[in-house]
């Protein structure tokens, strides 16, 4: 820019390519179609009625958060240039058995509005929702044809009939997904079926839905689908595989198999897996079968160890020898000195999650637990870390504070401090959740779960004060009084999303705080000083706001978790409240009270 | 913080209790019921008019927080009864009980759960006899909420899918 103001009449044109009218509009088409990034698209799309109009003729991705927050009819005839949709139902905590079947979620009204108007749907994710065989019929009959990926992410209600439909009909299909999604197993033809009719088939997952497999299936699959670099599949012993991996020479990423007996080498002698496998997990794999990893360890990028048997020490042994992995996950049997493996080997790390094994004497493995020693020696030796999911046994506000300091690209960051241990070293955490907000400024999504005592008022304060940009929480007995949710609420400018458990706040408390969060549109709480109505709750009560109240449970619906994982219900009363286009939802089950609008 | 400026000054003020304590304790005790903390400034039933009274009440003289409290007759045992007071006010609050703290145990994933209950199925060989034999750990305190119990309940980590980046 020069030193003199621009004349008048330059000026004049200046202003007028500012508010659009001076820009032609293919350009600004154009322009607007290298627009990805859903914040950007959404600011655009405010700035002026023209450029909505432009953006919702252009936007070629939505997300939709939660699936009451607005009309399928509505946002599909809104963006009629959609190729790709992703819905998401169920709250979270559906994941461990803690929302009824009949709660709702049903993908019926978004597949009913995918038919004509929408001409370049090609890629359908939605997660735990409702998925009838009717529904994946409706899907085919209207996009089938385009389809090129299908993700139902723990979704239930269907059959293998609907994926023998979806095998025969979607001829375009690239990624095929249904991790941990409940399926009837009406046979296995749709294996067989896909693998007959879809050569172009890049990604495969079933794993977790317990389908019976046919290994002459996966056999015909590797041969016909020459593109195809990701499966995952659900059980079937490693040893009916050799056929399948010597055919499978492009495969980058495998997981499903299982050792179905332990200590039989010469049963496993013979597997040879593909020689560009770098993404690998082993279901039962014990100490005696580690080995089949060694030869393609070195280059292996990711890593599932949660479904093994492996010692502390194997864990030791096996990481020693994966110096570029990416992605690990394991159970907490991996102990600090396993840690301390990571963190000397793994330096491009990027995500690390460390689930909870068994508690029960007996079960407990030998040096397992995590805690701020391996935390730390993780934070000091990995500072690619983008995503911390941990369960620990212990922990420091030192060990949270090396995390704030060495972490810098984390983004995710969870830790839940499990309840076996009876004291903690360094309680109440709330200087270390401090410095590690402060110092983690990409944070996006965090959860923090302790214990009474494990943070205190001013803690959970610090926690709104530092949250930056942070999207989604979830906080588990944090706080010691109304007051403490009120100091964090006042400081959450961007929080979306809320999930609260197993806390002291009034029913008072959490609806004064809800409304003072500008960016708050789903909050989900268990466990709270609930009323038997829900009436305070009303406090929070404005347009365009859903509050759903669960009354606690009068029976004695408590009973434990079954022996074969089917979770039961738990009977804390439960909150979920939400922004919504659409007013009270239609199909809440028989348990859900909807508070407002009543 | 104010409550840090609090604690040290209550502190200050329970060790300049304890010194008068010793002063009055060596006077020698006659019950007094006291009706309040921070009782009121004229207390006199026990005064006698001139000089030192019979049961040894005397005027006691509480500076603090920049406030005066006079009390005349005050006998040795009121004297140690209110220092006793402000010993006590002085040590560390009784942990407020964590109000009505609603007591849900952690979750487990169900895909993890599953997991685990299959592994108790099995037998479990490589487990039993490991390269390094399973230290002697004692037995983990019974936890003292039963919470083993109670339906099981929730923390949610993100799922599996997680772990695979989109």
């Amino acid at each position: 820019m020069g030193g003199e103001a621009p004349e008048p009449g330059r000026l004049t044109r200046a202003l007028s390519i500012l508010d659009g009218s001076g820009v032609p509009e293919e350009a600004l088409h154009l322009v607007l179609a290298h627009v990805d990034d859903p914040r950007d698209r959404e600011a655009a799309s405010l700035a002026c009625r023209r450029w909505h109009r432009i953006d919702a003729l252009t936007r070629k991705h939505v997300t939709v958060p939660f699936c009451y927050a607005v009309s399928p009819a509505r946002l599909l005839a809104r963006f009629p240039s959609l190729e790709s949709l992703a819905v998401k139902g169920k709250p979270r905590a559906a994941m461990f058995g803690l929302i009824p079947d009949d709660w709702g979620a049903y993908a019926q009204p978004w597949v009913a509005h995918l038919a004509a108007p929408l001409e370049c749907l090609k890629a359908l994710h939605l997660r735990r929702m409702v998925v009838t065989d009717d529904d994946l019929d409706a899907l085919v009959r209207a996009r089938g044809h385009m389809l090129q990926e299908l993700k139902l992410d723990k979704c239930s209600g269907f059959s293998t009939d609907a994926l023998r439909l979806v095998a025969r009909s979607c001829r375009s299909l690239r990624t095929l997904f249904l991790e941990e999604c409940t399926i009837t197993d009406n046979g296995t033809e749709w294996l067989h079926d896909l693998a007959a009719n879809n050569p172009v088939l890049v990604t495969l997952n079933f794993y977790l839905t317990y389908l019976t497999v046919v290994p002459a299936d996966l056999e015909l699959l590797a041969r016909n689908c020459k593109s195809l670099i990701s499966l995952k599949i659900s059980d079937c012993d490693l040893s009916d595989l050799i056929g399948f991996f010597q055919i499978a020479t492009s495969l980058e990423e495998f997981a499903g198999a299982e050792i179905s007996e332990q200590g039989e080498l010469r049963k496993y002698a013979d597997v040879k897996l593909p020689s560009k496998l770098c993404s690998f997990g082993l279901t039962f794999m014990g100490t005696n079968e580690m080995h089949i990893i060694f030869p393609f360890s070195a280059v292996l990028k990711k890593l599932d160890l949660q479904y093994t048997f492996l010692t502390t020490e194997d864990h030791c042994q096996l990481i020693a020898k994966c110096p570029n992995l990416l992605v690990l996950a394991v159970r907490n049997v991996i102990g600090d000195r396993g840690l301390g493996i990571v963190a000397d080997t793994c330096k491009k790390l990027q995500r690390l999650r460390i689930e909870r094994g068994d508690d029960e004497p007996g079960m407990q493995e030998e040096e397992g637990g995590v805690s701020q020693v391996g935390l730390t020696a993780v934070a000091v030796g990995c500072r690619e870390l983008e995503s911390i999911a941990a369960y620990v046994s212990d922990i420091t506000n030192g060990a949270l504070e090396s995390i704030g300091t060495f972490c810098k690209n984390l983004y995710d960051f969870r830790i839940v401090l499990l309840d076996k241990q009876e004291r903690i070293t360094d309680l109440p955490l709330d200087n270390g959740v401090r410095e590690l907000l402060r110092g983690c400024t990409k944070l996006r999504r965090f959860a923090l779960y302790l214990r009474p005592g494990g943070l205190s008022d001013v803690g959970l304060s610090y926690i709104g004060q530092h949250s930056g940009t942070i999207q989604y929480m979830l906080l588990g007995n944090l706080g010691e009084t109304d007051g403490g949710l009120i100091s964090f609420a006042a400081g959450c400018r961007n929080l979306r999303k809320l999930e609260l458990r197993s806390c002291c706040f009034s029913e008072r408390a959490l609806a004064l705080a809800m409304l003072q969060m500008p960016s708050l549109r789903y909050v989900w709480v268990q466990g709270y000083r609930a009323s038997q109505t829900g009436g305070d709750l009303m406090l929070m009560a404005r347009p365009f706001w859903n509050i759903e109240f669960t009354p606690p449970s009068t029976e004695n619906a408590g009973r434990p978790m079954e022996e074969d994982g089917q979770p039961c219900i738990d009977r804390h009363a439960q909150v979920l409240a939400y922004c919504s286009l659409i007013g009270k939802r239609s199909d809440y089950p028989q348990s859900v009270v909807p508070l407002h609008p009543a | 913080m104010a409550t840090a400026t609090t604690d040290s000054a209550a502190r200050r003020f329970a060790v300049a209790c304890g010194v008068l304590s010793r002063f009055v304790k060596a006077a020698g005790p006659v019950p007094m019921p006291m009706s309040a903390y921070g009782a009121a400034p004229r207390v006199g039933a026990l005064q006698g008019p001139d000089g030192p009274p019979a049961d040894g009440a005397q005027q006691l003289t509480i500076f603090y927080g920049g406030r005066v409290v006079v009390l005349d007759g005050c006998t040795p045992a009121g004297a140690a009864e209110l220092i006793r007071y402000a010993a006590a006010a002085a040590s560390p609050p009784v942990a407020a009980p964590a109000t009505a703290l609603v007591d849900i145990p952690i979750a487990r994933k169900a895909s993890l759960q599953r997991f685990l209950s299959k592994r108790k199925g099995r037998s479990i060989t490589a487990l039993d006899d490991p390269p390094y034999s399973r230290p002697q750990e004692a037995a983990p305190p019974p936890p003292a909420k039963k919470r083993k119990t109670e339906a099981s309940s929730w923390l949610t980590l993100g799922s599996l899918g997680d772990m695979h980046a989109q």
